[in-house]
């Protein structure tokens, strides 16, 4: 023990929305996670099973109704919506399913863009920082394509530039996988797991892949809102209850690019618990 | 500062990247603040015109008359006259003021002699009516010395008797009974003046040296009548000193009033804003416009705007950059507005259209028009960007980016 707090830790989180017909849907149900600097974690569930309104609120886009969210061992609830977007400007990166880059910007632009709301150093050196992420994704001779003219994949490597242009502590995957074929997909998520190494950001993946989510070192499984490590009991009647998972998880048994990296768990390891 | 310049820049990428949009979008706007300064321009132009095509005749707004309501008991000499009036006059500071004597006298021209209208003044007049010759000069005072008399002469005069050239050629002038004749220098011609068309030949000369004049008798200067002009904010105070103490004098009793013709007072301040009411309406229905596109627009940007809030851009931030973008966008149009209107003001078609209307002094292209139609511009976007940077603002993050 260090005795520093973790990056990311939620305490009981719950979240809860009041519906048209006045009854409220409890989507979180006291949620405990907690993510260390430099930790790939995953988090596999069904549609519908919370995952997203997790991800919202673990990159502070929105607000639990209760339980403690803290971020560097402070209490986020209370901060204020310009802190929020503050502290999530310049720690969180994130990726999306749907790439979500900016129609009829360059690939540059699209780089370059959160570095607009970042420090004075950051928006004058945009454009040579947003170049050298390029560079590093291996986009740098695409950097003036808009979006339409690139590929699935350069797209979302495109993606995963911006989202650690500002090198975010913090960067949390939606989906990231869930618009590429799964050669691509393999080389994004490879791409996206090294660079976050290399700059010791931690990983949070939110997926319905298990073969992605085998690439965490931590899996966990998210059922009618709560939160199962993926080796409990809970999370192995899901898992086998759920044919769309067990589908991915067995046809991925035995592989997977990072399957063999040290500390990290494969999909047939999590088949095999399950 | 470095907020406000990545605003700027991300409003100006925003700008480029949907230029044709926007193009469209800020035709009206630009046409609209056109409108507003070509009307603005053009009116307040317009107004000078008659403004000073009105002064030519009956003086500055805050020219005075000093006129005698009755004659002294006994003779009095019109120089004695004069002085007693003038003394006063000269007692509350004023410099600019003139004697007035209207004469008639005959001239010769190509087809007979004929009667022209003389009118004695001091050479102050010419500041207070507004004349301004476009040959030769106005009176001076050292034209009292001339062995001749100097005289100014409006265009249909100078025409009818020959064109002599001003300044060189003497002209014979005639009493009215045509008994006796003088010379006179012909000093300067004045410009064809719509106020005064049809009023026929017209003639100045320096009162101080009218007697020179072919027939001018002491019992010719009997009508005595003065102009003084003052500030605006003084004229009543000066009636009212003027009243007092010409009321008993030597020479008779002088009644001083205001002989101006007051613009503001009249259906040309109405014009104007008639012509400022249609300027602003032709302005609001441009915003209008701008204000529908903006709120599409933004409808169209919500998973953009949920991005950028993604990646840390704040909602004051986002708020800005929108507004920004519409402001911007506004500001160019205008700039571009102004600049049409003021070519179109200033070309020289237009000017000369004023020129016929009798606009002496071409006043530059008003300021204040130009700085209303920038002004309009900027809050035409404003208006229309703030509306929808507002929408903007209360974009649900979770929702735009999942749209």
């Amino acid at each position: 023990m260090t005795g520093r707090p973790p990056m990311l830790e939620l305490r009981g989180v719950t979240r809860t929305v009041r519906l048209p017909s006045r009854e409220d849907l409890h989507i979180l149900q006291g949620v405990d996670l907690t993510v260390d600097v430099g930790e790939h974690v995953a988090v596999v569930g069904r549609s519908g099973s919370g995952k997203s309104t997790l991800l919202n609120l673990l990159g502070l886009i929105d607000r639990q109704t209760s339980g403690e969210l803290l971020f560097d061992g402070r209490e986020t609830i209370r901060l204020s919506d310009r802190r929020r977007a503050r502290l999530r400007g310049s720690s969180i990166g994130f990726v999306f399913q749907q790439f979500n880059l900016l129609e009829r910007r360059t690939a540059l632009e699209n780089v370059m863009m959160p570095l607009l709301y970042g420090t004075a150093g950051q928006f004058w050196k945009r454009e040579r920082t947003a170049l050298e992420m390029l560079d590093r994704v291996g986009l740098a001779d695409r950097a003036h394509q808009t979006p339409g003219r690139l590929s699935g994949g350069e797209q979302q490597r495109v993606a995963v530039a911006r989202a650690l242009v500002r090198r975010p502590r913090l960067i949390l995957a939606d989906e990231p996988t869930g618009a590429l074929d799964v050669t691509t997909g393999e080389a994004v998520m490879g791409l996206l797991d090294e660079i976050a190494q290399d700059s010791e950001a931690a990983l949070v993946t939110i997926t319905h892949d298990l073969q992605v989510a085998a690439l965490s070192q931590r899996a966990y499984l998210l059922d009618s809102g709560t939160l199962h490590d993926v080796d409990s009991a809970h999370a192995r009647e899901a898992l086998l209850a759920t044919s769309g998972i067990r589908a991915g998880r067995e046809a991925v048994a035995g592989s997977g690019p990072a399957a063999d990296a040290p500390g990290r768990r494969t999909a047939s390891d999590a088949g095999a618990r399950a | 500062m470095t907020g406000l310049v990545a605003s700027i820049v991300e409003a100006y990428g925003e700008l480029r990247v949907n230029k044709g949009r926007i193009m469209l979008s800020l035709i009206g706007v630009a046409f609209s603040v056109f409108a507003l300064t070509a009307t603005l321009g053009a009116g307040g132009m317009l107004s000078s015109a008659l403004e000073q095509s009105v002064e030519t005749f009956s003086g500055r707004p805050t020219v005075l008359t000093v006129m005698q309501s009755e004659p002294p008991t006994g003779e009095i000499h019109p120089e004695q006259r004069d002085e007693v009036v003038l003394r006063e006059i000269d007692r509350l500071g004023i410099d600019q003021r003139t004697r007035y004597s209207p004469l008639s006298l005959r001239y010769q021209t190509g087809s007979g002699v004929r009667t022209a209208q003389v009118t004695a003044v001091d050479p102050a007049y010419a500041d207070m009516f507004r004349l301004r010759p476009e040959q030769g000069r106005w009176l001076a005072d050292s034209d009292a010395r001339r062995l001749a008399p100097a005289v100014v002469v409006n265009s249909e005069m100078w025409e009818l008797m020959g064109r002599p050239e001003v300044g060189r050629d003497t002209v014979t002038l005639y009493a009215v009974d045509e008994q006796t004749s003088g010379q006179a220098l012909l000093v300067g011609v004045l410009p064809k003046d719509p106020a005064n068309a049809g009023m026929g030949a017209m003639a100045y000369t320096p009162m101080a040296s009218v007697q020179e004049l072919p027939g001018v008798e002491d019992t010719d200067l009997s009508y005595a009548e003065y102009r003084v002009w003052v500030p605006p904010e003084e004229a009543d105070a000066v009636t009212g000193r003027l009243n007092s103490a010409l009321r008993e004098t030597d020479a008779g009793r002088f009644e001083t009033y205001s002989g101006g013709f007051s613009f503001e007072d009249s259906g040309f301040g109405t014009l104007r804003t008639a012509i400022i009411v249609i300027a602003v309406v032709i302005l609001l229905l441009g915003a209008l416009g701008l204000v529908n596109i903006s709120l599409v627009t933004v409808r169209y940007r919500v998973r953009e705007i949920g991005i950028r809030r993604s990646y840390g851009a704040t909602g004051g931030r986002i708020f800005t950059g929108v507004m920004m973008e519409s402001v911007v966008a506004t500001v160019l149009s205008g700039a571009v507005g102004v600049a049409g209107a003021v070519a179109l003001v200033r070309a020289p078609f237009t000017q000369n259209a004023f020129r016929d209307m009798g606009l002496v002094d071409l006043p530059p292209f008003p300021v204040s028009a130009v700085l209303i139609g920038l002004l309009a511009a900027t809050a035409v976007g404003i208006l229309a960007g703030a509306l929808p940077a507002l929408i903007a603002t209360r974009i649900k993050v979770i929702d735009a980016i999942r749209s």
